[in-house]
Parts: structure tokens; C-alpha cells; sequence
């Protein structure tokens, strides 16, 4: 961190806290200790289950999930949460895995499960450092994948995001009534990768997995899946109002 | 340094991310949404380099690196990918062999698309 982002850093207060989900003791001290450290407040949860119904009833910036959990696996929990109702915490913010295992084993099933990335136990300073500068800043709206000085940049591209995204889908809900599948997964391809452009996890992950099923020739599976693309979508156009509006 | 750069990508969406950002920083950009058009604006208006995407129906990405490596081969390409289930992710790294110069993943920050094409800009860089 350079002197520049130290001036700048928020306080505490003013940024949402971290959501820990970890029922190993010695590990949730060592973890709570670096992200407090790091300026972040932390809410911790021991199993699933409280997970869930913190997640629901706070608003959080992130959650770090262990991938051990005495009732689930902080992947099943993952997609438990995106699949989840609206809650308090928007059903797309950043998810992280937690493992005392090579993290690099799981970084396909946990792209899979919609999480930002796998971090090595006992999470490092270095790690947990990457983690959060990839949060979208809570002060402001705007798009993770931008500098501050780029919130122009980030506006245009949610325009952008928002004028062609109906198009896409329009496209995709025709190729669905004619049952092509190689045009589905085309259109299906493509959105997974504008909607990962405005830093949009949960679209991403459904796109991911409509494309999966066209491409695999699964058409039975393709109306569901495109239905909760579309959903999903709708909740990325919402949010990025706020940045082109 | 003002150059002009061709964009090949089906998705309009990404065209126009990488055309705001490519604009921003002055240069001209030219759009073309699969390899067939592409290289049809690459032999009519002559540019400077060329970004193509390697997943494309009509003529995909590989296929339109191949062709303008024989036609051009000094022209300075990057391929772009955004992964995933096609396969297309190995063919990314492929690219390479087949003259790429700078390779792309989707999603990309804005800053690492201008620091690829600045380094693939060189004095003289055409197509």
C-alpha cells in the first residue's frame, strides 16, 4: 500500500464488514486478526447455516468461506447463497474460499461456484490484501475492475452494458424458441464475458452455465437457466443505474 | 502516438468497451464483427494492429490470425479470450504459435489492454 492509498484508506466505520465463515477457532482469530488489521470489521459465522441468515440479515462487503464446514462446504454454501432469495446483502457480492489445501486444486470448481478466488490457510496479509483491493468501493459506486481515476471509463462501460445487454437477450430468447443450441451457446459465451467486465459474478456464473448446457446439447435444461441469466442481469442493469444515472 | 487499430469480436458489447477505451487514449479504432470482415477492413483502410478474439462463428480467431500472418507478417496481434467450457482457453495460449504477439483474457482491466497495445505499438507496426 503506497502512502497515497493510506491517505485515502476510509475509516473503518464507514465500510461494510467482512463476513467470516470458519469453525476453526485457532483459524478465524488468526483471519479476523489480518482483515481488522487491514481496517475492516468482521462479523464471524461458525457454520452454514448462521452463514446464511447473517447474509440475509446484514449488509457485508465480502465473505471469506472455509471450504471445511461442520454442516456444508464453503462451496455448496456459495452457491446456496447466489441462489438464495434477496437478502440484505446483495446475492452477487465478492465470495471467497478459504483451504488449507493447495488453493490452486479448487480454483476451477470454486469459479464454478461463483467465487472470486481461493485463498491459501492461514490467509496471509498478502492474500487477504489482493482480496480486498478487489472490492468495489462502498463510498462510491462504481466497478472493481476500475481505478479511481477511471470512474469515467467505468460509467461508459456501464452504459454500454446496459444499451446492448436487451439486445443479447433478445437474441437468446429466439434462439431458445427456435431450440438452437449452438446460438444459445454462443450468445451465452459472449455474456458471460460483458457481464464479468462490469465485475458481475452471479451473471457471469449463470452464463457460464447456460453455455454449458447448450453447448452440450441439454435444451430441456436451457429455459430455466436462461430464466435465471435473465434475472440475474436485471439485478446487474439495476445496479449499474446508479453509476450511469 | 496515433495509430489505427481494428477490433475483431462478434460481441458488440465488447467491441465497444475496447473501442472506449482504445478512444480515450486517442486512437482511431475500426470495428469488425467476425474474421471475414475483418479482413476485408484490414486490406481496404490498413491498420496498425489488430485485436481479435479467438472464439468467433463464421471465421473463428485462430483461423483469422493464420490468414493475416500470411498476408501480414509483420502486423502485431493480440488475442483475446474469455475462456470457459468451449475450449477455446488452450487455443488462447495456442494463439501464440500462431504469430499472436500479446495475449487477453475476458475479463481485462482497461489498463492491461492499453499496456498490451502500447507494447505491440512500435514505431512502424502495419498490417
Amino acid at each position: 500500500m503506497n502512502s497515497r492509498d493510506a491517505a485515502s484508506a476510509p475509516e473503518p466505520s464507514t465500510l461494510l464488514p467482512l463476513l467470516l465463515v470458519e469453525d476453526d477457532r485457532l483459524s478465524a482469530a488468526q483471519a479476523q486478526r489480518l482483515m481488522e488489521r487491514a481496517g475492516r470489521s468482521v462479523r464471524l459465522a461458525e457454520d452454514g447455516a448462521e452463514a446464511l441468515r447473517l447474509l440475509a440479515a446484514e449488509r457485508f462487503a465480502a465473505a471469506f468461506l472455509d471450504v471445511e464446514l461442520p454442516d456444508t462446504d464453503g462451496l455448496r454454501l456459495a452457491r446456496a447463497f447466489r441462489a438464495a432469495p434477496p437478502g440484505a446483502t446483495p446475492s452477487d457480492i465478492p465470495l471467497f474460499a478459504l483451504t488449507g489445501h493447495d488453493p490452486q486444486t479448487l480454483a476451477d470448481a470454486a469459479a464454478a461456484a461463483g467465487l472470486v478466488r481461493v485463498l491459501g490457510k492461514p490467509l496471509s496479509a498478502e492474500d487477504l490484501a489482493e482480496a480486498l483491493a478487489l472490492l468495489p468501493d462502498q463510498t462510491a459506486p462504481r466497478l472493481p475492475f476500475f481505478d479511481e481515476a477511471d470512474a469515467e471509463m467505468a460509467r461508459a462501460f456501464a452504459a454500454i452494458f446496459r444499451e446492448e445487454t436487451p439486445r443479447r437477450l433478445a437474441e437468446l430468447h429466439d434462439a431458445a424458441r427456435r431450440r438452437d443450441a449452438a446460438t444459445m451457446a454462443r450468445l451465452a459465451h459472449s455474456l458471460k464475458s460483458t457481464t464479468a467486465m462490469v465485475s458481475a459474478p452471479s451473471a457471469t456464473e449463470a452464463a457460464l452455465r447456460l453455455e454449458r448446457a447448450a453447448g452440450a446439447g441439454r435444451l430441456d435444461d436451457c429455459p430455466e437457466l436462461l430464466a435465471e441469466l435473465e434475472n440475474q442481469l436485471n439485478i446487474v442493469q439495476e445496479r449499474l443505474t446508479a453509476l450511469t444515472d | 502516438m496515433s495509430a489505427t487499430i481494428l477490433v475483431i469480436d462478434d460481441d458488440p458489447a465488447m467491441r465497444r468497451y475496447i473501442k472506449t477505451a482504445l478512444e480515450r487514449e486517442g486512437y482511431d479504432v475500426l470495428e469488425a464483427a467476425d474474421g471475414v470482415e475483418g479482413m476485408a477492413l484490414k486490406r481496404a483502410r490498413g491498420v496498425n494492429l489488430i485485436i481479435v478474439d479467438i472464439f468467433m462463428p463464421e471465421k473463428d480467431g485462430l483461423e483469422t490470425i493464420i490468414e493475416l500472418r500470411a498476408e501480414s507478417p509483420d502486423c502485431p496481434i493480440l488475442a483475446m479470450s474469455g475462456g470457459g467450457s468451449m475450449g477455446e482457453m488452450s487455443f488462447l495460449d495456442y494463439s501464440r504459435q500462431f504469430g499472436a504477439r500479446e495475449l487477453l483474457r475476458k475479463p481485462f482491466k482497461p489498463a492491461d489492454l492499453l499496456a498490451a497495445v502500447s507494447r505491440l505499438l512500435t514505431p512502424g507496426a502495419a498490417c
